[in-house]
C-alpha cells in the first residue's frame, strides 16, 4: 500500500512539475509576441476570437493571459471587451493539451524526456533550452499521468476500493465533490482534467465519473480565484470575474446536461460521446472541450451586457486611472515635435504623482496606498520611455534631436526621483516609532511635500523666474541638512542604534530628492538657455 | 492661528502663532495682502509663537513674498524655533530669505 501511495504522489508530482515546467517555457516564448500581437488582432470580434484561440494552444495558461490582458488595459492599449474575446478564443485553445496528453505515445515520452533532459543539460543558449523544458515538460506530464495511473492499477484488486469506486458511481455528487476538491488544491480545471484521463485509461473512473470530476473541478478552481479576486482592483478584477463566470456558467450547464441525460434518458453529452466510439482518453478531452467552447460561444454573445454588467460592479481603481497615459494616445509617427509635447505634459503628470506620494505618509489619509502609488508611476513611465523611443526612430531636425535628449535625460531623473521620493516616505513612516525625531520626520515631509507641488506648478506654469528661485531653494540643501544631522547626533538625545541609524537614513534620503528636484530644474534651465 | 501686527519705525511686525497649516495658511496670505494693499512695503515677520508650519504655511509664505517683490517690498523673519526653524532649513527657505533671532535685530537688518 506504501509503495501505491508512493506511486500515486510521484505521478502527481511528476505531472504538476510537468505542468509548471510546460506553463513557464511557454510563457517565455509566447508571452513577448502575445503582447505585442495582441493590439493588432482586436479591431474586430472575430480577429480577436481567433487570436486568442491560437495563444491558448500555445500559452497554456490563463493566469498568464490574464496578467498580460490587464497590464494592456492599464496602458491603455485595450479594452476590457476586446481582451474578453481574447479570453474566450483562449479557453477553447487551452483545449489542445489534452487532446495531446490522451493520446497513447508511452514510447514516444520516453524518448521525449530522455531526450530534452539531455540536450537541456548540455545547451548554454538560453532560446533553445526554452524549447527543451517545454519538450521536457509535457513529457513529465505524459510520465505523470502515466506513474500515478500504474500506483492505482493495483488498488482495482482491493475490495475496499472497488467498493468505495461502485460506491461513489451511484452518488455523482461525490465525483462533482471530489472535483471540486481536487480543483481547488490545483487551482486549475486543466490539472485536474489531466489527472481524469490517467484514471479513465485505467478503468478507475468511468467516463461520466471522469466529466463530473472536470464540471466539479472547473468550480473548485473558480472557487480558489473569487477568493485570489480579492486582492485584486479595478479592470484586473473585471477579467479574473470573467473567467470565474465563464467556468461557473460551463460547469451548471453540463451537469444540468447530465442530470437531464442520467434522469430524463434525453441523449445529450454521453450519448453524442458514444456515438464518436472514442477511447475514454480522447472522450474527457472532447468534453473539456466542449464545456469552454459552450461557455466561449455564450459569452460571446452576450459581451456586450456583460462588459456592461463588469464595468458597473468592478470599476476602474483609481491606480488606473494613475498608470494609464492622458495624453500619448494622440501619438502620431513622423511627427516628433507633437511627440515631444505630449511626453512633456505626461512628465508633468508623473511629476504630480510623485507628489502625491507624500500624502500617504500623512495621518488620517485614506487614499490609494504608496505600493499602487509608486506601481502606477513605474506603469505610466514605462509607457513614456516607449514613446520616446519611439521618436527617436523618427527623422528629426538637430534642435527637436537636442530637445528629445532633454526628456530622456528628464525621465530618468524623475524615476530615479519617484524611487527616491517612496523610500524617503517609507523611512518619514517609520520614524514615527521614534519620538525623539518625529518632529524632524514631520518637518522633512512638510518640505518635501512643498518642494514637490512647488516642481509641479513650474512645469504648468514655466515662468522662469520660479526656476530660478526653486533653484535657489534647493541649492543649499546639502549643507543645512549636514548642520541638522550634527545637530541631532551631538546632543546626545538619540539613545539606540535604531534611532541613529533611522535619524541618518531619513536625512540623507532628504538631499538626495532634493538634489534630484535640484538636477531637474538645472536641466531645465539650461535647456531653455540653448533654445 | 493668531496674526498681530504693530507698526515700527521702519517696519510693520506681524507676529503669527499657532499652526499655519491648509486651513489656516490663506488668512496668513489674506492679511498680508491687506497690509500691503494699505501701503505697508516692509515686514518682520515673527514666527516665535508659531508651533507649527505645514507645506501649505510655505506656499502662503511664498505667494507673499512674491507679492511684495512685485510691490519692490521686503520681508524678513525673526524668532524661528523648534519645527519651524527645521522646515525652513530643509525646504531652502533659510537661503532666500533673511532670518534674525528676533525683531529688533530684524528691524535693524530690514
Amino acid at each position: 500500500m506504501i509503495e501505491i501511495i508512493g506511486k500515486i504522489f510521484l505521478g502527481l508530482g511528476l505531472m504538476f512539475t510537468g505542468i509548471q515546467m510546460l506553463s513557464s517555457g511557454l510563457k517565455q516564448i509566447g508571452s513577448r509576441q502575445f503582447r505585442m500581437l495582441a493590439t493588432q488582432f482586436v479591431y474586430s470580434r472575430g480577429r480577436a476570437v481567433v487570436f486568442g484561440l491560437g495563444s491558448g494552444m500555445i500559452m497554456q495558461s490563463t493566469s498568464a493571459a490574464l496578467m498580460i490582458l490587464a497590464s494592456l488595459i492599464s496602458a491603455g492599449a485595450l479594452n476590457v471587451t476586446q481582451a474578453i474575446a481574447i479570453l474566450n478564443g483562449f479557453s477553447v485553445g487551452n483545449c489542445v493539451l489534452l487532446f495531446i496528453v490522451s493520446l497513447n505515445i508511452s514510447v514516444g515520452i520516453m524518448f521525449l524526456v530522455g531526450l530534452c533532459g539531455i540536450a537541456m543539460y548540455l545547451t548554454k543558449d538560453e532560446r533553445y533550452r526554452t524549447y527543451f523544458l517545454v519538450g521536457l515538460g509535457l513529457g513529465l506530464i505524459f510520465f505523470g499521468i502515466e506513474m500515478m495511473a500504474a500506483g492505482v492499477k493495483p488498488l482495482r484488486q482491493e475490495v475496499w476500493f472497488t467498493g468505495a469506486m461502485a460506491f461513489s458511481r451511484d452518488y455523482s455528487l461525490l465525483s462533482i465533490m471530489a472535483g471540486m476538491a481536487l480543483g481547488f488544491i490545483a487551482q486549475s480545471s486543466t490539472a485536474v482534467a489531466l489527472v481524469a484521463i490517467g484514471l479513465v485509461r485505467e478503468n478507475i473512473l468511468t467516463g461520466p465519473q471522469a466529466f463530473l470530476f472536470i464540471y466539479g473541478a472547473a468550480i473548485g478552481s473558480t472557487m480558489f480565484k473569487v477568493m485570489l479576486g480579492q486582492a485584486f482592483r479595478g479592470t484586473s478584477r473585471q477579467l479574473l470575474r470573467f473567467v470565474n463566470v465563464f467556468n461557473i456558467f460551463g460547469a451548471a450547464v453540463f451537469i444540468l446536461l447530465y442530470y437531464i441525460e442520467v434522469y430524463l434518458h434525453i441523449p445529450l453529452v454521453m450519448a453524442l460521446l458514444n456515438s464518436l466510439k472514442l477511447d475514454l482518453g480522447p472522450q474527457v478531452a472532447l468534453v473539456f472541450l466542449l464545456f469552454n467552447l459552450t461557455s466561449a460561444i455564450f459569452f460571446i454573445a452576450i459581451n456586450g451586457p456583460l462588459t456592461r454588467w463588469l464595468a458597473s460592479s468592478f470599476p476602474p481603481s483609481e491606480e488606473e486611472g494613475l498608470s494609464h497615459p492622458k495624453y500619448l494616445s494622440e501619438f502620431q509617427p513622423q511627427d516628433p515635435d507633437t511627440g515631444l509635447e505630449l511626453i512633456r505634459l505626461e512628465q508633468t503628470r508623473e511629476l504630480e504623482q510623485i507628489a502625491a506620494f507624500v500624502s500617504t505618509a500623512r495621518e488620517k489619509y485614506d487614499g490609494t496606498d504608496l505600493a499602487s502609488r509608486h506601481e502606477a508611476f513605474k506603469s505610466l513611465a514605462r509607457e513614456v520611455a516607449a514613446s520616446t523611443a519611439a521618436v527617436a526612430a523618427m527623422p528629426m531636425d538637430p534642435q527637436t534631436a537636442k530637445e528629445h535628449a532633454y526628456f530622456q535625460i528628464r525621465q530618468a531623473l524623475l524615476d530615479q526621483l519617484a524611487d527616491s521620493t517612496a523610500s524617503g516616505v517609507k523611512i518619514i513612516m517609520r520614524t514615527r516609532a521614534f519620538p525623539l525625531i518625529e518632529k524632524l520626520s514631520d518637518a522633512c515631509m512638510e518640505s518635501i511635500d512643498f518642494l514637490l507641488n512647488f516642481a509641479t506648478e513650474i512645469e504648468k506654469t514655466n515662468a522662469p523666474e520660479q526656476v530660478r528661485m526653486f533653484l535657489d531653494l534647493s541649492s543649499s540643501n546639502g549643507p543645512a541638512m549636514e548642520q541638522l544631522r550634527k545637530a541631532y547626533m551631538d546632543s546626545d538625545k538619540l539613545g539606540s542604534a535604531n534611532e541613529k541609524g533611522c535619524l541618518l537614513d531619513l536625512t540623507i534620503m532628504m538631499e538626495k530628492i532634493i538634489w534630484f528636484l535640484n538636477r531637474f530644474y538645472s536641466l531645465k534651465s539650461a535647456s531653455v538657455a540653448t533654445r | 492661528m493668531n496674526i498681530a501686527a504693530k507698526k515700527e519705525s521702519n517696519a510693520l511686525v506681524v507676529t503669527v502663532s499657532g499652526r499655519m497649516d491648509a486651513v489656516t495658511a490663506p488668512e496668513f496670505e489674506k492679511s498680508i495682502a491687506a497690509f500691503i494693499a494699505q501701503g505697508e512695503k516692509a515686514f518682520v515677520i515673527n514666527l516665535s509663537g508659531l508651533e507649527y508650519i505645514s507645506s501649505a504655511g510655505l506656499r502662503s509664505i511664498l505667494a507673499s513674498a512674491k507679492r511684495l517683490k512685485e510691490q519692490n517690498g521686503k520681508i524678513i523673519f525673526s524668532g524661528l524655533q523648534g519645527h519651524v526653524k527645521e522646515v525652513f532649513a530643509i525646504s531652502g527657505f533659510q537661503g532666500i530669505f533673511k532670518i534674525y533671532d528676533s525683531d529688533a535685530e530684524g528691524l535693524k537688518g530690514i
